[in-house]
């Protein structure tokens, strides 16, 4: 995975170095980078003169951030409370043993998913709702899901 | 009668749609049907059109969401106002001959009601669209979000420039209180008391935010007003701005919502390129510009306090409510926040009076704001009706309008059990109560709130307390974790529930489960933890019977707590048609074509996936 820094130093230019633009700052290295690489909430510190804490603290406080890499195909199953009543936690369940992936943010041996949990993705009157590498799938199902993500298995190995 | 946008009512009567077209094919570009795929349809119209040669007369124009969402992707054709749904790119061609060639109608493609046989071809005709009134979402459906012409020639700006040109700010002030609007954001803070205390509070310069965080999962209509009509969250932030003496606002916005963001800025900078935006606006030497803040992904960020922690980039953690953020707002400077759907509904009460506004909806609100709810309320309606979908209705509807009128009734022919209103800080609301007008306080009495706008519909398979269950477990990820009642409290709460639904309860967890719950309610630090045993409470109140069964007879009345159900097949139902069997991941189904299928109850893991694949509803869950 790419942690070039010239990215870094460009977001820090756009937001012209105030840290009260932090949390934009870091939803832009997420964008890019997919996670929020260790060694750059450490240079994001330095560069911005924040305690490197304040960064860690924000990257674990909002739901936005992760850690760890994503899957390239990262997977978001709605658990809102409409996607909640039409079944959208069991299809997380469904989709957590079809990848066979144990937790949440884990990513497939094959590096191609991760699957986690959002809290409604706003659109509740097509329930219930995942999307798949930002492609939203609307009154879908364990199995539709389940033929989508081996469609794109198979589109990968092709390549 | 017609009480959809026109012809009942001539103060909200359309104007016609600028351009010599002959037709408008009205596509909706809301995130829901662009999900189904609206904006192939759209290319698929322009190749079918030109190739009849009617460019020249027929447009077709991308609009906010339309609202009826399970129907996507949906279209109307104006003038004659015909609905279209579930359209796919091979209706296409057929469509355009015959409805805009030929001048038929295609009624394969029109909205035939549940128990109907007939297809219904105009809008305003169909249930769904029936009953709803629409002031914040005037517009809905009838112009191109991207374009500030088309709000402008509906009228757009004309509050503005009424209140730039012929009212002080106080007399603004006086309009607002007079008309009765409370906030739509879930509190029901009367919004001309909040201007007025923001307009005398000390401090320079003041500011004006937007919360357009909406945390509340399963509700999605800031998102829809802002895609559709982004303009009237702009007029309606100016005008407050004009009110209490800002010149600086913010919009505040979920970064799960890409599409309302980039709606968002277009038409900041277009409002911007019309000075309708930035300095001297109207000549009147007002000046108030808008900048928009992503949030991250977090509910207690809708909390106005953790919403302005998070804008100066900070953890979004809330503080104690008696420092009123109206005084010590962002950076400690006077603030006033709204929801987006209070802004919406501003310049339309400034263009046809409080008077107006104040005789829709209940209660009197002349000698105090909170005696009433006035004008209307959009709601997220979901969950197991049939027209699912996003409805403005007025306040003081019942709520078996809105669920069997609106919604169609239940699907799958299932039994009402209880609609969800107020998101994780409401509470259920159970069939008695179905003719209950919807409004704040009655709302509040029954033990719910009106909330954002979340309104989920539930049937005899929901069990309510995995609902509880549900919404204390997203509550636990959403506390910020400042205050113990709320940081223990939920987690403890979420244990006994856990218990209760894995059948290893005690007797007495539901009295303790009522203790703590009450416990929490009164001893945390913001509204987050203060409403977040609503759920718990709401259910007990009217479910208690439910959280009995569970205790005492380890049985799940809906068939949904894993630990206490079993899956069969009804013999009589099951035709041996090998889908189960096929589909099953642990290959726990046994049978041949033909032959009734058999479940093993060791190997099943209750993954539920032979019951989304039964055709025949032969599938039984105990
Ligand atoms: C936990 C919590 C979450 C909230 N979430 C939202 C929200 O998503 N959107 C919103 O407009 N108001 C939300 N509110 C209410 C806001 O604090 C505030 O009252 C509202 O934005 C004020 O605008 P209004 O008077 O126009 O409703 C929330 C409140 C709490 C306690
Ligand atoms: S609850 Fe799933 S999209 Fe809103």
């Amino acid at each position: 995975m790419l942690t070039d820094e010239a990215k870094l130093n460009e977001i820090i230019e756009h937001w012209k170095r105030d840290s009260s633009y932090l949390i934009e700052m870091l939803q832009d290295v997420q964008a890019h980078y997919r996670y929020i690489p260790h060694p750059l909430a450490r240079r994001l510190a330095e560069e911005l003169d924040v305690p490197v804490n304040r960064i860690f603290h924000i990257a674990t406080f909002y739901k936005g951030f992760t850690l760890e890499p994503r899957g390239k195909f990262p997977i978001a199953v709605c658990t809102g409370t409409a996607c909640h009543v039409k079944g959208g936690t069991r299809i997380l369940e469904n989709i957590l043993r079809d990848l066979g992936v144990e937790r949440e943010g884990q990513v497939s041996a094959d590096g191609l998913f991760s699957v986690e949990s959002v809290r409604c993705v706003g659109c509740c009157g097509l329930a219930p709702v995942v999307t798949v590498g930002g492609d939203v799938y609307g009154q879908t199902s364990s199995v539709k899901i389940s033929r989508i993500l081996e469609r794109v298995r198979k589109a990968e190995q092709a390549h | 009668m017609s009480v959809n946008t026109d012809t009942a009512r001539p103060e909200e009567q359309i104007s016609p749609r600028v351009g010599g077209y002959r037709m408008h094919l009205m596509l909706c570009a809301g995130t829901a049907c662009v999900a189904s795929n609206s904006y192939r349809i759209k290319e698929a119209l322009e190749r079918e059109i030109k190739k009849h040669g009617l460019a020249n007369e027929i447009a077709v124009v991308m609009t906010g969401c339309n609202g009826f969402c399970a129907q996507g992707p949906v279209m109307v054709v104006q003038p004659d106002e015909i609905f279209y749904q579930h359209l796919t790119e091979k209706d296409i061609p057929h469509l355009v001959e015959e409805h805009m060639l030929k001048g038929r109608p295609v009624p394969a493609l029109m909205y035939t009601p549940p128990a109907g046989k007939a297809a219904i071809p105009k809008m305003s005709e169909i249930g769904f669209f029936k009953k709803q009134r629409l002031l914040a979402l005037r517009n809905r459906g009838l112009l191109d979000p991207e374009s500030i012409d088309e709000y402008i020639a509906r009228d757009g700006y004309r509050a503005l420039a009424k209140v730039l040109t012929e009212m002080t700010p106080e007399q603004v002030v006086q309009e607002m209180i007079a008309s009765g609007l409370r906030g739509r954001g879930g509190g029901g803070f009367p919004t001309g008391i909040k201007w007025k205390t923001c307009r005398e509070a000390p401090g320079e310069p003041k500011f004006v935010v937007c919360n357009a965080d909406e945390g509340d999962p399963g509700a999605y209509m800031d998102r829809s007003i802002i895609e559709g009509d982004p303009h009237s969250v702009l007029e309606g932030m100016a005008i407050a701005a004009y009110a209490i003496g800002s010149s600086r606002g913010y919009v505040y916005i979920r970064h799960e919502y890409p599409l309302a963001l980039q709606r968002l800025e277009k038409a900041i900078a277009d409002a911007r390129a019309f000075c309708l935006l930035g300095k001297n606006i109207f000549e009147r030497g007002f000046d108030f510009d808008v900048k928009i803040h992503r949030g991250a992904g977090a509910f207690v960020c809708g909390e106005s306090t953790a919403l302005m922690a998070s804008m100066e980039g900070r953890p979004g953690e809330p503080r104690a409510k008696y420092i009123h953020t109206v005084e010590h707002g962002l950076w400690d400077l006077p603030t006033n926040l709204n929801n987006v759907e209070t802004y919406a509904n501003v310049p339309p009460i400034i263009l046809r009076g409080a008077k107006w506004f104040a005789g829709i909806g209940t209660g009197d609100v002349s000698e105090n704001p909170w005696g009433g709810s006035k004008g209307t309320k959009v709601f997220s309606l979901v969950g197991k009706v049939h027209n699912t979908g996003l409805v403005e209705v007025p306040m003081g509807i019942t709520l078996r309008e809105i669920v069997f009128d609106i919604g169609g009734g239940m699907m799958k022919g299932r039994k009402f059990k209880a609609v969800q209103t107020g998101g994780p800080s409401g509470g259920v609301i159970p069939e008695e109560l179905l003719d209950l007008p919807v409004d704040f306080d009655q709302l509040t009495r029954v033990g719910s709130m009106m909330g954002s706008g979340g309104m989920i519909v539930m049937d005899d398979t929901d069990c309510m307390v995995d609902i509880a269950r549900y919404f204390i477990d997203f509550l636990i990820g959403e506390s910020c974790g400042k205050c113990l009642p709320c940081r223990e409290g939920l987690t403890q709460i979420n244990a006994i529930l856990n218990d209760i639904c894995n059948g290893t309860a005690l007797e007495g967890s539901i009295e303790l489960l009522e203790e703590l719950a009450n416990t929490v309610k009164e001893c945390s630090l913001c509204a987050l933890g203060g409403s977040a045993p609503n759920p718990v409470l709401s259910t007990l109140r009217y479910f208690r019977s439910e959280y009995e069964a569970h205790v005492k007879e380890k049985r799940c009345p809906a068939g949904v707590c894993k630990a206490l159900i079993t899956y069969s097949i009804d013999p009589a139902k099951c035709t041996g048609c090998l889908v189960c069997k096929r589909n099953c991941p642990q290959d726990a189904i046994a049978g041949d074509k033909k032959v009734v299928h058999t479940i093993d109850a060791d190997k099943c893991i209750k993954c539920g996936i032979c019951r989304d694949v039964c055709a025949f509803d032969a599938v039984i869950v105990r």
